[in-house]
Order: C-alpha cells, then structure tokens, then sequence
C-alpha cells in the first residue's frame, strides 16, 4: 500500500518525442495519479477502427472472420476522431457519416504467381471520412495473400470505440511507468578500499550499462534512467566487501545502494499509429477530467434527496 | 455463455443512478457512494485524495465484482464536513491537478 502523498506541486516534463514514442516524467503526484493516466491511455482514449465488415465475396485460403479479426486490428489514423460520434450515441440506425467510415476491399487475382492483400487496397467508399485512413506510413500492412483466380470483396466499417471494449481501439501498443532509479555511490570507499579491478566489475554487473568508468578509473552513473532495479551492482559490492572482511552486510554498509524515488514518474508511451504520442497524453488528460467533472455534478442532487 | 453483455460498459443499469448514496447505518457521518460504471481508474485516486484530507477519518473503495461495473467508495468524516462535502472537495483539487498538468503538457509538446 502507497502512502499518502503530501509533497511538491504536481509536475510534467517531457523527456523526448518521436512520431511513435514519447517518454515524460511526472512528478509531485502520489502513484495512483500516474496510475489513472497509464490505465486511461491504455483503455479509455477513444480510436478508430474496422468494426463491422460485409463479406461478399472470399474464394481465398482465410476464412471470413479470420480476415474481418484483421481488419480490425490495422490501425486507423484517428486524429479526427472528435468528429465522430460513438455508434452507441449516434441518432442513426445502422451507420451514417457521423458515426462511421466505409472502406471496401475489392481485389481478384488475375495475373497469377501471389499477390498481397495490403491496406492500401482499402478504398473509401464516399469522399467524406478521408482523414480515416490506415496508418501505414511506414509500409503497407499486409492482411492476406490470393493465388490465381482468388478474390475477395468486402466492404467494413470504421467505428469509433475504446479499449475496453476491445483491444484494437488502444491508441497505445505500451503505456508503462516505473519510479525514478536513485542510486547512491560511496565514492569515498569505492576509492580507499576498493581496488580498480574491483571498480571495474562493479561497473560491468550492470546489464544494461547505467555505469562508467571515467579517466581517473572511478564509478560514474551515466544512464540513470536505463536502471531497471535489478540490483546486481548491489549484490556485487555486498560480494566484494563480504570477500574481504567475511562479515555479514547491514544495507547500509554497502558501497553501492539503489533505491526508488516514489513521487517520480518515468512515462514510455508508444502510440499504434493512431494518434500522435503527445495527443494520447492530452487527451487522456480531457477523460480523466470529464469523468471527474461528472460524477462531481451528480453528487449535489443527491443532499436534497436526504 | 454467461459472459456480461458489452452494453453493460457503457449504459447504466436499469432505475440506477450513476451516483448513489447510501449512509452508513451505525456509524455517523459516514456512508457509502456507489459510482456506476466507473473502476479502479477513479476509484484509488478519489480514496488517495480523500486521505489527504484531515477532516476525512475513514476512506475506502473497492470494485465488488470485477464483471460489475461499479465501485464503491466509503466515507467517514469527524463531523466538521459531510461525507458528500469530503467527495465534492477531493474531485475538485483532482480536477485540478489534472487541468494543471494537462496545461503544462500541452505547453510543452507545442513548443518541442
């Protein structure tokens, strides 16, 4: 169980953005709050996504629902999405240009050898809901192959939902925090007691390289952030000092200590190519606050009825 | 075969408000909220608030059952304010918190 937090303002900093990655830190907030954010990204930010499909012809070697699974799983750009309504709230029966974006998947073999079914063959059906299309910037993405004479030919509708509902809505392929790494060196008897071999192997204990050795051969944290708290470099220095003064090891004795600071937040968000990374972010933070204001108006009716 | 239906996510149950309360039987100042629909999202950061506030003796959720999409919240104050007073206070300083960061966020992605 966390303890209560009562400390600094609550605070954000972005670390590095990439078209599909963005990396934060949140500090100044008790772990539940970096907790709601994680679990909305992950399940309440809303997509775009194939969600209905209309088989009409399939003479290839998949059966039906194996390609409808498919098409709802490629990601759809969905930087529009306020544009659309959910399916549920919409006024239509059925879809309309509110609620939904028609694709069709026509292609037929028939120069022989095989040929790829990729989701640049989805066409939209109507010249509005263009700015839904897959995201496949980075190549097209396959979704069958047909030999000669095979065919497909169907139409599906783009719907917008969340990840609760199924997982092909997520914005997020992962949406992960962990507590600041803080370590601590005892420089002081790094230097006096131990020798530069023993410096050394300390330094190379660390699987993923949050140590270096500078010129004047003494330890240096250089990837802080790359620690993954698997205290290997406490357990080497525990196993140095014990070979030498052969004594059992209070913590605190040890040269080399990692401990986790637990009001810093490091953030690894990678979107699926729906959404940009900063508005997965942003607008999980709308949600978040939607749902509070919410149930916040609903409370007051509830002291009158008393 | 008994799995919940998938509109159970997003509508209400039938006669069921989104907020329901009801007060605690043997203790004062103190009650039980039911919140529909909503899950451990809200759940532990309205309870890490509300034990932030001294005036709140007792705060508690818990998701009943994880195919029910309820949570329940129970609220003990030492009098000076309701149990609804406690909720009201602490969804606001969470809405701002979250405004605030969403602010700086934002700020900050614009001019990278």
């Amino acid at each position: 169980m966390s303890e209560v937090y009562r400390g600094r303002a609550p605070n954000i900093e972005i670390n590095k953005i990439t078209r599909e990655k963005i990396k934060f830190t949140l500090s100044g907030v008790d772990s539940s709050v970096a907790n709601s954010l994680r679990r909305v990204m992950i399940a309440e930010v809303p997509t775009m996504a194939i969600d209905v499909v209309h088989i009409h012809t399939n003479t290839s070697s998949l059966h039906d629902e194996f390609i409808a699974h498919r098409l709802g799983l490629i990601p759809l750009i969905s930087e529009n999405q306020d544009n659309y309504d959910f399916p549920r709230d919409c006024k239509c029966t059925g879809h309309c240009e509110h609620c939904a974006v028609q694709f069709r998947l026509k292609v037929k073999n028939q120069e022989g050898g095989v040929l790829d079914v990729t989701s640049r063959d989805l066409r939209h059906l109507s010249q509005q809901g263009n700015d839904v299309r897959p995201a496949d910037s980075d190549g097209p993405i396959l979704i069958l192959k047909l030999r000669k004479n095979q065919e497909i030919d169907i139409t599906c509708n783009a719907r917008k939902g969340i990840g609760k509902e199924h997982a092909k809505w997520s914005p997020v392929a992962t949406a992960v925090f962990k507590y600041t790494p803080d370590i601590y060196l005892n420089q002081q008897r790094l230097e006096s007691q131990f020798t530069a071999e023993e410096r050394k192997e300390i330094v190379n204990s660390c699987p993923v390289g949050v140590y270096k050795l500078n010129e004047e051969s003494n330890i240096e944290v250089v990837k802080l952030n790359k620690c993954m708290f698997c205290e290997e470099c406490m357990r080497k220095g525990e196993m140095i000092i014990t070979r030498s003064a052969s004594a059992l090891l209070n913590v605190h004795d040890n040269v080399v200590r990692v401990s986790q600071l637990k009001d810093r937040f490091i953030f690894k968000v990678e979107s699926s190519g729906a959404l940009k990374p900063e508005s997965i972010v942003s607008k999980a933070f709308t949600i978040l606050t939607k749902k509070l204001d919410d149930i916040k108006q609903l409370i007051p009716p509830l002291i009158n009825t008393r | 075969m008994n799995a919940p239906e998938l509109h159970e996510l997003f509508t209400l149950p039938q006669g069921k408000n989104k907020v329901e309360y009801e007060e605690d039987s043997r203790i004062e100042f103190a009650g039980t909220f039911t919140v529909h629909l909503e899950d451990h999202t809200l759940g532990n950061i309205i309870r890490m608030q509300l034990l932030q506030d001294d005036r709140v003796r007792f705060a508690g959720y818990k998701a009943p059952h994880p195919l029910e999409q309820r949570i329940q919240v129970k609220i003990q104050t030492d009098g000076q304010i309701s149990p609804h007073e406690a909720l009201m206070n602490s969804l606001e300083s969470l809405k701002i918190t979250f405004k605030g960061l969403q602010d700086q966020f934002e700020k900050q992605a614009k001019s990278i």
